[in-house]
């Protein structure tokens, strides 16, 4: 009996730092996707045409962004492969910036426009654990290190009890490769430690790169225009490329400046988006709030179809993809309105905020 | 292009424009502005309009926008009087409302230009890439632009989104 109450103790405080865990990717989203949507002129990824500005810089945050959307969808699968509910529509837990992340030992999180400084922020949150041995305790200062220490409780959980017994989630709840399509990497099912550590591995493989012996990147390949070669590398290294205007090689080693090909920034083709814009903004300005509604409502409208997806509906994720879509559109929109009033000079952006909707 | 003495900036002259464009098409000029698109519309209006009959489709912006948030309905008869039944306005008007649906100049006839002044602008032509994916007639049909803003897989099978009436 005494045994069971552990094995519930420890089943729920694991649920608690994962569910930890799917805000804190969750939280990245939002200010990545405003500083890519932020860029003027998305184009394709096609670098023969030069009349398309920031190509390169839009791909790359893009390619990062939708990783994180993969790695919030892999934290969903290991708390329903333990038995706890994955919560992402939750106005209480749901982030609102500037938002300090890691319990303040992070960077600060912003909604900003794509600047030097806010790329230099993105850096700052994927950056690698510096002694991954040391991190693995719960004074972790960067993300890798938190996965660390989330894996440390998850196998010692196993350990104390059977392993079976803590993986006991309805496998119909898992997410696999037949329901996800085009973003970012693998889905994995999990069903036991294995298949655990592997998805808390690609998770912190795609965050950063310490673990990939001193290199920059391994050899995997990314789709690229004919002719030319792009790894694919670790977030912290992708935004490295954007400061340094440069891509990284396999070769590279760490600490050291990419020797790639050119990437192209230019950090002028930007709408001049007020930092962390926020309802206050929009007071006195119906018309940009009515916009700045709308764009609640479909984010809200994501959050809703997301948590129906993780909690047994998953044809809700083929429905809310649409809604991604138009968030892009709406977000763009928005960023085009000039302000008036103490806001002159700078435009609307979207605020990112959880309204319940009446749909779900 | 027509020069403007009588405001060097022509900030007003812009934002005169953005309010009878408002009025013209039935939306905000938040949506306006979240096209993208009205500075290069502004600039091809005012290549191709003769300048006393630019600040005479002007004039009318700042009253008519009051008319409508006080009442739709006396605006719209407004418009109707003022613009659309007019010779002079009525084409300009009209070609206004089709450049920010369609993203397209729609050329003013023959007729008109030569009772009120020819432009060598006054030619058909999509005003760029942008003005095609941004037209209005996308969202007030409740569809997307072919070959741009892809909606994901599947999406064909879903209800069309019903933003506007």
């Amino acid at each position: 009996m005494t045994k069971d109450k552990n094995i519930e103790r420890d089943r729920a405080e694991l649920g608690a730092l994962l569910q930890k865990a799917l805000m804190l990717e969750l939280s990245t989203i939002p200010p990545y996707a405003t500083a890519c949507y932020s860029i003027k002129e998305q184009g394709q990824y096609d670098r023969s045409s030069p009349e398309i500005v920031n190509a390169e810089p839009i791909e790359v945050i893009r390619q990062v962004m939708v990783e994180e959307m993969l790695h919030m969808v892999l934290v969903a699968n290991l708390m329903n492969a333990i038995g706890c509910r994955p919560v992402v529509n939750d106005p209480k837990q749901l982030p609102s910036y500037p938002m300090p992340i890691l319990d303040g030992k992070g960077p600060v999180l912003h909604l900003r426009r794509f600047t030097p400084d806010q790329i230099k922020c993105f850096r700052e949150v994927e950056r690698a654990p510096k002694d991954p041995a040391s991190d693995a305790h719960a004074d972790y200062e960067t993300i890798g290190g938190f996965y660390l220490y989330v894996l440390g409780k998850l196998e010692k959980a196993c350990a104390d009890h059977e392993e079976q017994k803590i993986f006991v989630g309805d496998a119909a709840r898992q997410i696999d490769p037949g329901d996800y399509y085009g973003a970012g990497g693998d889905v994995i099912a999990v069903h036991n430690l294995a298949t655990a550590r592997t998805a808390i591995k690609e998770i912190m493989d795609e965050g950063e790169g310490a673990a990939l012996g001193q290199r920059a990147c391994d050899n995997d390949l990314i789709p690229a225009p004919e002719g030319e070669d792009r790894w694919d590398i670790a977030h912290f290294f992708k935004f490295d490329e954007i400061l340094h205007s440069r891509y990284y090689l396999p070769t590279d080693r760490l600490g050291e400046p990419p020797s790639g090909g050119d990437l192209v920034v230019d950090w002028t083709a930007v709408w001049p988006m007020k930092d962390d814009p926020n309802a206050a903004d929009y007071t006195g300005l119906p018309e940009v709030q009515e916009l700045s509604d709308r764009f609640n409502r479909s984010y809200s409208e994501l959050l809703d179809g997301l948590n129906a997806t993780f909690n047994g509906d998953k044809p809700a994720l083929a429905r809310v993809v649409p809604v991604m879509f138009s968030l892009k559109d709406q977000a763009q929109h928005l960023m085009r309105v000039p302000l008036t009033g103490k806001g002159r000079g700078t435009t609307a952006g979207p605020l990112w905020r959880y309204v319940p909707t009446t749909k779900s | 292009m027509t020069r403007h003495k009588t405001d060097p900036d022509m900030q007003n002259d812009r934002d005169e424009f953005t309010a009878i464009s408002a009025v013209l098409t039935g939306y905000s000029k938040a949506e306006l502005h979240a096209t993208g698109c009205g500075e290069d519309y502004w600039h091809q209006f005012r290549q191709v309009t003769p300048e006393p009959i630019l600040h005479e489709f002007l004039s009318h912006a700042v009253a008519l926008e009051k008319t409508f948030a006080n009442d739709p309905e006396v605006g719209a008869s407004e418009v109707r009087r003022i613009y659309l039944s007019s010779d002079r306005l009525g084409p300009l008007a009209r070609s206004l409302i089709q450049l920010w649906y369609l993203g397209q100049w729609v050329p003013l006839s023959q007729d008109w230009c030569r009772k009120y002044g020819v432009s060598r602008f006054n030619v058909s032509k999509i005003i760029s890439t942008r003005a095609y994916k941004e037209g209005l007639v996308w969202d007030a049909i409740g569809a997307h632009p072919v070959g741009a803003k892809p909606q994901g897989y599947g999406a064909w099978a879903m209800e069309p989104p019903r933003r506007r009436v």
